[in-house]
């Protein structure tokens, strides 16, 4: 039996052999043709692919290499083949698939290869110095080259890189390779440069794609439309003053404060007032008459300042308008109610039947595209005059005996509908995260509350929620981040009309619509400047969890 | 979780078990009536169930909507056609069967609080009052009423014996099983409904994906479009960021920690702050002007308007989340064994290859379904280097051109929306594990 399979190991590593041997000559007379001097054309790589073939037989039975030897050669050039292979299939295929798998074989190929030969390269420092310097020679002299003629401003072209190349090879092998520097240096070389092979694409990359064009539309936001002549502040002042992006009709001045159509007298305001100040006065009678402290952060007062902190942003939705105000309020309910009813979902869950499956059904919609969501909402907020409504929610309303609403349309409710879909697919998100941190907190801490005496809500309000807290600052910073950029949802309902738009979709506009590069520039930079308190906030984490490592 | 019994077993002689919070509770020795008391005593239950019907409301509607042709799609809510089993004789068979074992149900709960003796003396007792009943008003209730009375009567027997064995047979089945028979479950519901409902068709999806006339919706080749942007913009930054997170784990270099946290900052970043740029820079390319004399950085590939503008952006804006991700789980892995391959004379990038690429996959699966998913789902990328009328633009785009077209093709927005959501769908059910993982090691992203 293992005769059988040693043979069986050998044949199969003959047929390996065999075929990538003639897959390389086949390589090698494409090459040869390639520019198409010679006649026979197909003839070339399938005769190269024989002699191939008959070249890789004669080496391996005259034994002028060893199987291991093959082996060591066939798996270090892998990744050249599958980059030819994903090459040829780019280039000679028109089906859209077989496209795209030629480019990710080839993309792929050619990363990995890239490390592969990187570390070969460097490898050679400690023992064969002399040929490291000579490749670092070469590609430092073609890139110099390249950069030299890059102007186009002397002929030559391509031989400007290529000359280069061959000049610093010569100088990389005598000059350099003639004077190596000792070993216990040149030993710890491959070790010092790895970082670098390792770093250089994902943060080559990564400046070439972020990097550098943020730097750049910072500095475009100095210029004017066109980016030809510097205006200083001014296209920040310009988006201050424009009416449509914030206004602040609604509060106006201090005589106009208490005048119908601001914020104080409107109904949601006062009620929002009442029920914080009647908390308030609740929670300070309460402590007089039973002798304890003033305690805000007992659930009655936090929960009734949170719903009247509600109130008076739904106001405040109803009184403001303009872009910038409408970020503030996407960002204000979209966290706030995601996080509180996530909250409560997991809470819910965590003593149900069902749990994963009612979880994973309140978290489906984070999988579907905002657009999809958008889609799917704009079905349920479908308006038709008269008695019969496509749409869920005016069959509602209607049925119970009201007229078909508008209710993408109409202000300043519309956007509060939009912000609606949002909560609906980022409540799951909360939900998972939230659930997960809840069933982290240790089971001995609330037996040890119950048998203190505590309720099941003196339970969850004293000892549960303080351990999640970190949690929730991570799940209420992330929606933010999130609801900043919000654009998909307000580009697919409403398009930014009937006061809906939010900065994402103005500054779109800006650049494309309207043209205004400077502008556009500076709207994303204050985008970008929302963002930042709460990068710093990440970076903090982050530095805090490294610290520990 | 297990939970402890903790009170005096009653009078029956069984245990009553606690209603302990996590809700899993051996099923081995409790009886119908207290299993169910876990189902019908918990409000949490009703309450939760009732948000997740709400929830799923509006994918419902939209889904039920894409089988229902244009015409009603577009003048009658999708309620209107879920079907009144009523007046059928299945349906009302169905009924009567729902009915009975609600009823059952609620039966077995009450009596699985009183012992077997109680439970004898009940049924018995049941029996003798519908008998004698019948026997002293026999002209108020004729025989047929007091024969029907015994009737339902042992059919409530049968079906709490059936909730009995049903109940035994659930909890015995495996969590395959469990998913086996809701699919049958709600396959059977369909079927039910689909036999009687009054017009339900497979026209939308036939439609969506037409390709006659000048606006059609053509589907399938942005289904194809969105294949080709998503799968190199989840592979591609899955090899750059191994080798970067490896980097920032286990090697050691000047400034190692700063640039860690510069990459952390950037997954912050808006793609709105390289937009301008980067579309420049696929129109033109980069070209520096020193003195007067011009560089050119980067020479114009000629990418502007193909979709590979699209996937290096997404590459790009990617790798920190890859980097950031790979490298918390990359650096949580036990060092011993790296220590030892060290000894061992091994360099970075063997143990790289062999030892912590494979163990990384975890990790790398995450990455890859939540970079997909989110590439998938994208629009503004591809709005902004492909534009609206591209051939070549994902299905995101032409959803939203869908919906600008009133009146006669909206209908079709229903399969389309569907076709664009399916495969997120299927990813997210199979692999959510992952998904969830994901998540919550990269919930810094936005």
């Amino acid at each position: 039996m293992r005769n059988f399979t040693e043979g069986a190991r050998r044949s199969t590593a003959w047929l390996v052999a065999l075929g990538v041997g003639a897959f390389d000559g086949a390589v090698v007379g494409a090459l040869a043709n390639s520019p198409g001097w010679f006649l026979g054309g197909v003839l070339w790589p399938i005769g190269g692919a024989i002699l191939g073939a008959a070249l890789t037989a004669v080496i391996v039975v005259r034994g002028l290499v060893s199987l291991e030897g093959i082996r060591s050669y066939l798996v270090r050039f892998a990744w050249a083949r599958v980059a030819i292979v994903g090459f040829a299939l780019t280039s000679a295929s028109s089906v859209e698939l077989v496209d795209l798998l030629g480019s990710v074989l080839l993309a792929v190929a050619v990363t990995v290869g890239y490390f592969i030969e990187a570390n070969a390269f460097v490898n050679l420092a400690p023992n064969r110095f002399r040929a490291f310097a000579t490749i670092a020679g070469g590609l430092g002299g073609a890139v110099v080259g390249a950069l030299a003629n890059s102007g186009g401003w002397f002929i030559g072209g391509a031989l400007w890189p290529a000359g280069g190349a061959v000049l610093g090879a010569a100088l990389g092998a005598t000059v350099w390779g003639g004077r190596p520097p000792p070993l216990e240096r040149r030993i710890r070389i491959p070790d010092r440069v790895a970082p670098v092979i390792f770093l250089t694409p994902a943060l080559g990359f990564v400046g070439i794609a972020l990097v550098i064009p943020t730097l750049r539309t910072i500095y475009l936001s100095f210029w004017d439309r066109r980016s030809e002549e510097a205006i200083g502040f001014e296209n920040y002042r310009s988006i201050w003053r424009d009416q449509a992006i914030v206004s602040f009709e609604g509060l106006g001045s201090w005589r106009q404060l208490f005048l119908d159509g601001s914020l104080v007298t409107s109904r949601l305001f006062i009620l929002g007032a009442v029920i914080a100040v009647a908390a308030v006065v609740f929670v300070t009678l309460r402590a007089l008459t039973s002798n304890r402290e003033v305690d805000l952060t007992a659930p009655l007062p936090t929960l009734s300042l949170t719903a009247s902190a509600a109130l008076v942003l739904l106001a405040a939705l109803a009184t403001f308008s303009g872009v910038l105000w409408n970020n503030f309020f996407w960002i204000a309910f979209v966290a706030g109610f995601a996080t509180l009813i996530g909250l409560a979902i997991a809470v819910l869950a965590d003593r149900a039947r069902g749990e994963s499956l009612a979880k994973s059904l309140i978290f489906m919609p984070m999988a579907i595209s905002f657009v999809g969501a958008a889609i799917i909402w704009r079905f349920v907020y479908a308006h038709n005059p008269g008695e019969n409504q496509v749409g869920l929610l005016n069959a509602i309303w209607v049925n119970y005996g009201g007229d078909p609403q508008l209710w993408i349309q109409d202000r300043p409710w519309n956007t509060m509908f939009l912000i609606i879909v949002m909560i609906w697919i980022q409540t799951g998100f909360a939900m998972v995260i939230l659930s997960a941190a809840i069933k982290g907190v240790p089971e001995e801490i609330r037996e040890a509350a119950r048998v203190d005496g505590a309720t099941e809500m003196q339970t969850f309000w004293r000892v549960t929620l303080p351990h999640i807290r970190a949690t929730m600052v991570v799940v209420v910073t992330t929606l933010i981040v999130t609801v900043l950029k919000i654009y998909d949802i307000v580009q697919a309902m409403t398009g930014g009309r009937f006061g809906t738009n939010v900065i994402a979709n103005q500054m779109f506009d800006e650049v494309f619509q309207y043209r205004d590069l400077g502008r556009g520039s500076a709207m994303a930079v204050l985008l970008f400047g929302a963002v930042i308190p709460l990068m710093i906030l990440n970076v903090r984490r982050v530095r805090r969890q490294e610290e520990v490592r | 979780m297990t939970s402890v019994v903790t009170r005096e077993p009653s009078a029956s002689g069984e245990p009553i078990p606690a209603a302990a919070p996590g809700g899993q509770r051996p099923a081995t020795d409790m009886s119908v009536g207290a299993r169910l008391h876990g189902l019908f005593g918990a409000i949490p239950t009703v309450v939760l169930w009732v948000l997740v019907i709400l929830w799923t409301l509006p994918t419902t509607g939209m889904f039920v909507s894409s089988f229902r042709p244009g015409a009603s799609v577009r003048s009658t809510g999708w309620w209107t056609d879920i079907p009144n089993p009523l007046p059928d004789r299945f349906g009302r068979a169905a009924l009567a069967a729902a009915i009975l074992f609600g009823v059952g149900a609620g039966l077995a709960y009450l009596i699985g609080r009183i012992g077997g003796r109680g439970r004898i003396l009940l049924g018995a007792g049941a029996v003798a009052v519908v008998a004698i009943w019948g026997l002293a008003f026999p002209d108020v209730y004729p025989a047929p009423y007091t024969v029907t009375a015994l009737a339902i009567l042992a059919a409530v027997g049968v079906a709490i014996g059936l909730l009995r064995v049903l109940s035994r047979t659930f909890d015995s089945l495996g969590r395959a099983g469990r998913w086996l028979l809701g699919a049958a479950i709600g396959v059977g519901l369909v079927l039910v409904m689909a036999m009687s409902a009054t017009e339900l068709t497979l026209d939308n999806y036939r439609d969506v994906f037409s390709t006659t006339g000048s606006d059609a919706p053509n589907m399938w080749q942005y289904f194809l479009n969105t294949v080709a942007i998503a799968v190199p913009a989840t592979i591609i930054p899955i090899t750059f960021a191994a080798f970067a997170a490896y980097a920032f784990a286990w090697m050691d270099f000047k400034g190692r920690h700063w640039l860690f946290i510069g990459v952390v900052a950037l997954l912050a970043v808006p793609f709105q702050m390289s937009l301008v740029p980067l579309v420049q820079l696929f129109n033109n390319g980069a070209h520096l002007t020193i003195f007067g004399e011009t560089l050119t950085l980067l020479p114009d590939l000629d990418l502007a308007g193909s979709p590979a503008a699209v996937w290096l952006t997404h590459i790009g804006f990617g790798l920190p989340l890859a980097v950031f991700l790979l490298h918390n789980y990359i650096a949580s892995l036990p060092q011993d064994v790296f220590e030892a391959a060290r000894i061992d004379g091994a360099d970075h990038p063997t143990i790289f290859w062999r030892l912590v690429l494979p163990l990384s996959v975890p990790a790398l699966a995450a990455f890859a379904i939540f970079q997909f998913l989110w590439v998938w789902n994208d629009y503004l990328v591809a709005r902004t280097f492909l534009g609206t009328a591209s051939e070549d633009a994902p299905m995101t785009i032409r959803l939203v051109g869908l919906t600008g077209s009133r009146g006669e093709a909206w209908h079709l927005l229903t399969s389309a929306a569907f076709v664009s959501i399916i495969v997120p769908l299927i990813i997210f059910f199979a692999l959510q594990r992952y998904f969830v993982r994901g998540l919550l090691a990269g919930s810094v992203k936005g």
